[in-house]
């Protein structure tokens, strides 16, 4: 029955050219390699704008280059906080004029920031809004290491 | 067995040559140092046969292997993926030569098994991601070597430095079946998704974005949807597993796609961790090919879970079609769920936030996504602080929907409006409170079932016949909300017979191929338009039948009418193929009201009345006014009333009731 069902579907698909499942599309391995490529210092910025890429379905040229590159190279231990700022600037900018979010949070789980010292980082990335947001992620991330530096409890976690 | 008395012949045969060249030609000492040539140079089947009669330890470890017959064991049967191939025999799923180590591995489980003991010996870096047999096929090293329990002084343990890392990267505390639901707008993810997520320990649910989340996909390049179709459903795509951190995944679903998502932790032991972890690092740098219905991303997934717990068979009950949610109700029947988190969407945030507004900020908002910030500025301050901080973050939310929603393709830049938002929201001083949207009761996997069957019998101008359906999948309008959209119908192939008991014939009513209903409601915020699209064969006579389209757009606004319902205007139509028809086809078309109401949980009732003017000959009008109504008494069987009638000018009117008993399974 299913079987009959399935050669019926499948002309009805080529008919209305619906393709019926989930598939996924997306960055496959090429996101991989310059994600590595970008932590490898070619530089934060080529792995932003692949790393928007990846959200964009249908973007072709993921896929070109995908034989001998090996996903499992994107896991690394701990995230550094320059790629994860390049991701997510836009939700952290968010979350800074927030005061509170789960990027934000992340961010302080990265930068190794202690829970009694995350409202405190909450609150100064809020009230240095303004210097944080400036052009880039590499500014931001200056910019919260010196608004941090002079901060009583978190100076100790500027780098 | 007969069949195994002439091959054991031969074999013997070969053995015997085998003996007598290397008695003739080549002393033991001299075999073993050919077999370690082998080894050294990767030809694992050469190194294989040559070890036959050594007293190499690879000898002995084939010999214990295949005295325990371990290529037989479920769990190299689900290391391999192989499965039953179609006249006998077995055939791995994988498609990626990389993947086997022997020539003969995709069919034969005991020569994969025998090659992959050689390639523990062996040095040889293999591709594609250059490493050795052992670092690179670490779930099967880990089997195997406790079948075997190897000795570590006669094989060399090697260190996996790369393998190491990685599993210092995931460092696992538990697994999650991430479940994004189904999207009416995006076809190719119109059934739902899912996909793997490794959480790290010291990771609480806040940070979780930085775990990696593990996904079966197509590989899909620009693409007609033509050739997307037939490549979709023929496996022209090729299927990987990609590893990308989950705030990457939860972009996609939750901000671009407005998708709401269920994480389903799996009651998992420490060590099935391990393994599912170690087999997913195998399987990464391979290949299936991938198919739509079949082998697509919510199977992989299962396979992939299932080499720790093969005897669950948690892939085996599908083979025409694996629609994700079922894919979780396997899973749930094999008992490895255990508690469900719920992601609301960037959209259902908003509509949380705006629930928490009055009339008089609710409109503020509207005000300043229109006019800009500036010019409401005096309203806004006139509001105290925590009222004026729930107006921007609704703001924000809004203007981002609003963006991402028109945004050409790259460019999710927050712009000079949203930047002026959150600059006046940051001088507020004060942290937004935490959303709390509340789980839904019914979680998915507690739906019904996506397949159904129908018996039916009914009265047409005092004809009666029995009707008999059956339905692929997956929900319609009237089938039980909970656990689903309560205003999306997405169904396929659904076929319906009828039998008149005068005639004592047995005739084709319909057999719809697609038919999907999207009833989003229109509000001041989201200016949805709903539609439907349908399409397959229907009966226009007892012998003839027609091909038809059918489809409309309109306006749905919710109500609280009859507790829960959505009121519909839509110009609806239908275009039919047939030669009864002068010039072959019919093109009609007209206004449908409609409204689709839930009294309780399991009532529903949908009622509409429609004109279709037909365009050819005539103009003749006909209306249409039907009725129906669903009553579930379990969570798997309902009841349905359905009345219709149809009028026109030249035929005669047709009154058809009908009530049928539905079964979903």
């Amino acid at each position: 029955m299913k079987k009959i069902a399935l050669t019926l579907a499948t002309m009805a698909l080529t008919l209305s050219s619906i393709p019926a499942m989930a598939a996924e599309t997306g960055g496959g391995c090429g996101v991989g390699k310059v994600l590595l490529e970008g932590q490898k210092g070619v530089g934060a910025n080529v792995g932003a704008s692949i790393l928007n890429q990846v959200l964009l379905p249908q973007s072709s040229s993921m896929t070109s280059g995908i034989m001998g590159c090996d996903t499992t190279q994107v896991v690394k231990n701990g995230h550094d906080r320059e790629t994860f700022a390049t991701a997510n600037r836009d939700e952290l900018s968010v979350e800074m004029a927030q005061g509170q979010g789960n990027h934000l949070a992340s961010l302080a789980d990265i930068m190794g920031i202690s829970e009694q010292h995350r409202a405190d980082f909450y609150s100064l990335t809020q009230k240095k809004y303004e210097s944080l947001n400036g052009s880039d992620s590499a500014m931001m991330l200056g910019a919260l290491d010196s608004a941090m530096s002079s901060h009583p409890a978190l100076s100790v976690y500027v780098r | 067995m007969t069949t195994y008395i002439p091959l054991n012949h031969i074999r013997l045969l070969l053995f015997t040559i085998i003996f007598f060249c290397s008695f003739s030609s080549a002393s033991a000492e001299e075999r073993v140092n050919n077999l370690s040539e082998e080894l050294k140079n990767g030809n694992l089947d050469q190194a294989v046969r040559l070890s036959q009669n050594s007293n190499h330890y690879l000898a002995e470890l084939i010999q214990r292997a295949n005295r325990l017959k371990l290529y037989k064991e479920p769990t190299w049967t689900a290391l391999v993926h192989y499965k039953p191939a179609r006249f006998s025999g077995q055939i791995s799923e994988v498609d990626g030569d990389d993947f086997f180590l022997s020539r003969q591995g995709k069919t034969e489980p005991k020569a994969e098994l025998e090659a992959t003991l050689a390639g523990f010996f062996s040095s040889k870096l293999i591709p594609p991601n250059k490493l050795t047999p052992q670092c690179r096929f670490v779930a099967r090293y880990k089997w195997l070597s406790e079948k075997l329990d190897f000795d570590s002084k006669r094989l060399k343990v090697e260190t996996c430095e790369q393998f190491q890392l990685y599993m210092k990267g995931l460092d696992p505390e538990s697994i999650t079946v991430i479940y994004p639901t189904a999207y009416p707008n995006g076809p190719s993810s119109m059934f739902g998704h899912t996909s793997l997520r490794v959480d790290k320990r010291g990771h609480n649910q806040k940070t979780r974005m930085l775990d990696y989340t593990f996904n079966f996909a197509a590989m899909i390049d620009n693409e007609n949807s033509l050739s997307y179709a037939v490549k979709g459903l023929t496996g022209g795509f090729t299927g990987r597993y990609t590893i990308l951190p989950y705030y990457m995944k939860l972009r996609e679903y939750a901000q671009l796609e407005n998708r709401d998502i269920w994480e389903y932790k799996l009651k998992l032991s420490e060590s099935e961790i391990d393994f599912i972890v170690r087999h997913a690092y195998e399987i990464a740098p391979t290949y299936y090919d991938y198919y739509f219905f079949t082998e697509n991303c919510s199977y992989h997934l299962l396979t992939l879970i299932e080499t720790a717990m093969p005897e669950k068979g948690l892939s085996k009950e599908f083979n025409a079609w694996v629609i994700p949610i079922d894919t979780i109700k396997s899973m749930d029947n094999s008992g490895i769920l255990q508690e469900a988190t719920f992601q609301p969407s960037h959209r259902s945030v908003i509509e949380y936030r705006r629930a928490e507004l009055n009339p008089m900020e609710d409109a503020l908002v509207l005000d300043m996504t229109q006019d800009g910030l500036e010019l409401h500025l005096d309203t806004l301050n006139s509001l105290p602080i925590e009222r004026q901080a729930k107006v921007l973050d609704t703001l924000y939310g809004y203007l981002r929907y609003l963006k991402l929603k028109n945004a050409e393709a790259l460019d999710t830049k927050i712009t000079n409006q949203e930047r002026k938002v959150l600059l006046r929201r940051s001088k507020l001083k004060i942290a937004s409170a935490e959303i709390n949207i509340p789980t839904p009761e019914i979680r998915p996997e507690n739906g019904h079932n996506t397949a159904r069957l129908e018996l039916g019998y009914g009265d047409l101008n005092h004809r009666n016949f029995t009707r008999l359906g059956f339905r692929g999948a997956y929900h319609d309008l009237l089938d039980i909300s909970e656990g689903y959209a309560q205003n999306y119908q997405l169904e396929f192939f659904n076929l319906r017979l009828r039998h008149y008991t005068d005639t004592k014939q047995l005739e084709l009513e319909e057999l719809r191929l697609i038919d999907i209903f999207s009833l989003a409601p229109r509000s001041s915020y989201f200016k949805d338009t709903s539609w439907r699209f349908s399409t397959g064969f229907k009966s226009i006579t007892t012998e003839q039948w027609s091909y038809y389209m059918d489809g409309g757009a309109g306006y749905t606004k919710k109500t609280n009418f009859l507790k829960n319902s959505f009121l519909y205007a839509f110009i609806d139509g239908d275009l039919s193929f047939s030669p009864n028809y002068s010039n072959g086809h019919r093109l009609r078309i007209g206004p449908k009201l409609g409204i689709l109401a839930e009294p309780t949980r399991r009532w529903k009732l949908h009622l509409y009345g429609q004109i279709l003017t037909d365009t050819g000959s005539g103009n003749e009008n006909t209306t249409i006014l039907n009725l129906q109504q669903n009553i579930a008494f379990t969570k798997d069987n309902a009841l349905r009333l359905e009345a219709k009638n149809s009028k026109s000018e030249t035929l005669t009117e047709e009154t058809q009731i009908i009530l049928s008993l539905l079964h979903y399974f």
